[in-house]
């Protein structure tokens, strides 16, 4: 990519298509292993507090970081739904399962990109939890907030874009 | 004979997703939490197909299956990549090394199954069965399986696991768990007739296994014994304030555990075993059972050494601590040489200088008979059960 390509790629236009391109991702993981829907609604109905949070970091031609911000009871509804058995508390399948749920999604996005082009790399996922935290970006990156609504399920996610 | 399925993935979540969609098929499920696991394993286990992710730290899914195709024995073992990685230039490399098919995350259980069933032959045509109607094929298969009684071993140590399956496939539909997360996922589907449960697990103690599933447990009637060291007091102590009543205390060997059973493929006789034999079996009522083997059993000669030895020692014991009550199950193996009979003399004479209060079991007539032999018995009642014996206490 040259300098002006990669500047472009920081634009609001590529705002907008990793916008579409994480919508399509989440309701094709919602659609294949939770057998849900999953909408876009707008971030600030979501208002439980995070307690647990799920961020992936991906560097290449594009770097950021993604994150998934759940309620308690959101996050253990989510594992309940990807394990196929009741989880009442956060405990380590929840936090293994939101894990993969975040790298499902960084995966889903980066197909959604390009399935040509190796956009980027994704880390393995890192998970955030307690009582009152708030995660912010650089102020000369890029950010991206959406609420999703899949079934009972509300949370977060998070997506900051480096400036390069 | 059911297919094994090594699946190497450091997500948890998805070995259990996967496990939960394959075990219904009667497939045994490994699992390695990343590469270089993964590799040792599949060295070890031989497995039918490899389920390898691609993104894990230590040996990513690349490394891992360079390393897999290079190694004689594990080389021809079928690949399959389940990962979020669909850029169709890592897609041909991972392809020219010899990987067989991948499976994209996200997937549904039909993408999964449509799969790998080309490799495990899980079903017949290309419709992927539903979850009722597999449920319904393995119900039709337990029939089929002679109304064999089911058993659910449960043990982070594969080799505890490894032994207690040859030592009781012949007689008993035996399935297996590696940790405690994975029994409770698998206890609420699963139909069983007895759970052996290691107390000391890593991930999941037994204990917890047990509170989590008790009420499940409690629906299939199932009986649960707790696999611990006999040294372990403290441990032992804690599992029966939670309400495990039966120990199989580890090491075993084959003897102890069939003589957790009243006979071979039948129920299980409420006691402890192993730990290093011993020979007298606690029951209800405070009473102690001594069960012969049959004759066919490998641990006969062992069990009549120890008959002039440490049983001997062991119902010393047992009156020298006030406990009075002994059920002798027999079997036609009392009359199997004549050291035998020899030896079961000397113990009635030893029982009758004990004073015991003795009731013998005697389940077939072929028992019956050789029990004729015996007028020191003629003033034992005998019962045609152990359920029998313990009531007329």
């Amino acid at each position: 990519m040259s300098t002006n390509e990669t500047a472009a790629a920081c634009s609001t236009d590529m705002i907008g298509k990793m916008e579409v391109g994480l919508e399509t991702a989440l309701k094709e993981i919602f659609a294949t292993m939770f057998r849900n829907e999953a909408n876009v609604i707008p971030h600030m109905e979501v208002i439980d507090a995070p307690r647990i949070s799920s961020v992936v970091g991906f560097t290449g031609r594009l770097s950021g970081m993604l994150g998934m911000h759940f309620s308690a009871e959101m996050a253990c509804n989510v594992a309940s739904g990807l394990l196929g058995m009741p989880v009442t508390q956060v405990d380590e399948n929840v936090r293994d399962a939101i894990g993969e749920l975040s790298n499902m999604l960084a995966g889903g996005l980066k197909k959604q990109l390009s399935s040509t082009d190796n956009m980027f790399k994704i880390s393995i996922p890192t998970i955030v939890s307690g009582l009152e935290y708030s995660m912010h970006a650089p102020t000369n990156a890029r950010q991206l907030w959406m609420g999703i609504a899949a079934g009972q399920c509300r949370f977060k996610i998070q997506l900051v874009l480096e400036q390069k | 004979m059911g297919k094994k399925v090594l699946a190497v993935d450091d997500s948890k979540t998805l070995r259990m997703i996967v496990a939960r969609n394959l075990r219904p098929f009667g497939v045994e499920i490994v699992e390695a939490e990343n590469g270089s696991v993964g590799l040792s394993k599949a060295q070890a286990e031989k497995p039918d197909l490899i389920l390898l992710d691609y993104n894990m730290p230590v040996l990513d899914g690349y490394q891992t299956l360079e390393a897999l195709k290079k190694d004689n024995a594990t080389k021809n073992i079928p690949v399959i990549m389940l990962t979020t990685e669909t850029v169709k230039e890592t897609v041909v490399k991972l392809i020219k090394l010899g990987l067989r098919d991948f499976i994209a995350k996200p997937f549904s259980r039909e993408a999964l199954l449509q799969k790998v069933n080309p490799v495990l032959a899980l079903y017949e045509g290309d419709e992927v069965p539903t979850e009722a109607q597999v449920e319904g094929a393995l119900h039709l298969k337990a029939l089929e399986t002679q109304g064999k009684k089911t058993i659910l071993a449960v043990d982070d140590k594969e080799n505890v696991l490894k032994l207690l399956k040859e030592f009781l496939e012949e007689h008993y539909n035996v399935l297996t768990a590696t940790s405690g997360q994975a029994a409770v996922a698998m206890i609420p589907s699963t139909p069983m007739d007895l759970l052996f449960l290691d107390i000391n697990m890593p991930d999941l103690s037994g204990i917890e296994v047990f509170k989590q599933m008790k009420s499940s447990l409690e629906a299939k009637r199932a009986k649960v014994v707790g696999m611990v060291l006999r040294t372990a007091q403290s441990e032992i102590s804690t599992a029966k304030q939670a309400g495990i009543k039966d120990f199989l205390y580890k090491p075993f060997t084959k003897t102890d555990v069939l003589s957790l059973f009243t006979i071979p493929g039948g129920d299980f006789a409420t006691g402890d075993a192993g730990g290093g034999r011993k020979w007298l079996i606690p029951g209800e009522k405070n009473a102690r059972i001594l069960a012969f083997p049959d004759e066919n059993n490998p641990g006969l000669r062992t069990f009549a050494n120890a008959l002039g030895t440490e049983i001997r020692k062991e119902l010393n014991d047992m009156a020298d601590e006030g406990i009075n009550r002994l059920i002798i199950k027999l079997t036609p193996a009392v009359i199997a040489d004549f050291s035998m009979v020899k030896k079961f003399l000397a113990l009635l004479e030893l029982i009758n200088g004990l004073t015991l209060s003795v009731k013998l079991v005697a389940e077939n007539d072929k028992t019956r008979e050789s029990l004729q032999q015996f007028s020191e018995t003629a003033r034992m009642q005998t019962f045609s059960s152990l359920d029998q014996a313990l009531k007329s206490f």
